[in-house]
């Protein structure tokens, strides 16, 4: 079976058991996913370790 | 070679092969942020641990001062990572890949020095192991 056939036989499997607005959600969520865009520096740079090692060892 | 020795190499293997793959792909950035996340939260969940015990009197000062010393060299690499790939993001500069990809290993090998330590003591204690 093709990915195309299998892909097919997928959502019909979906719409019939969960209907077509669960489809729909899934695509939705998906497609978030896929064109989650990059972090800004200002994210990327919220990442840094202020917390010295020592400092856990602190009552 | 015990399993949890295994477990750990196995699960800081996928740390870098995922920071490696990123490479080559389309979303450098958005994947090594990923793997900055991890690391940070599990730089945060080893030394909690250690000092969780340390506060209970299980473990003693020279415990406490060999974590510190291997944490801190994970935080510093980490924190060179971290700006690094800022501004690889900010410049697109290959230089800031590069350097990116060179501190990135470094916490990985220091992340890999910590765990190495930690997991053997907090198991010890009924605690589950990082990975």
């Amino acid at each position: 079976m093709t990915v195309t056939a299998s892909l097919i036989l997928a959502i019909v499997q979906v719409i019939l058991r969960y209907g077509p607005t669960a489809l729909r959600n899934t695509i939705a969520a998906i497609n978030a996913v896929l064109q989650e865009e990059n972090p800004t520096p200002e994210q990327i740079r919220a990442l840094h370790i202020d917390k010295d090692p020592e400092e856990y060892f602190m009552e | 070679m015990n399993r949890m020795a295994i477990t750990r190499g196995l699960a800081v293997s996928v740390v870098v092969l995922f920071a490696l793959a990123a490479c080559f792909g389309q979303s450098f950035v958005k994947d090594n942020y990923k793997a900055l996340a991890v690391s940070k939260s599990t730089y945060d969940m080893a030394l909690s641990a250690i000092a969780d015990l340390y506060f209970q009197g299980v473990v003693d000062e020279e415990v406490k001062a060999q974590t510190i010393e291997l944490a801190r060299i994970w935080k510093d690499a980490h924190n060179d990572a971290v700006e690094a790939l800022a501004q690889y993001e900010e410049t697109g500069e290959t230089s800031s890949q590069e350097q990116y990809l060179l501190a990135f290993e470094v916490a990985a090998k220091a992340l890999d020095n910590l765990l190495d330590y930690v997991n053997p003591i907090i198991t010890q204690y009924g605690m589950e192991a990082i990975e």
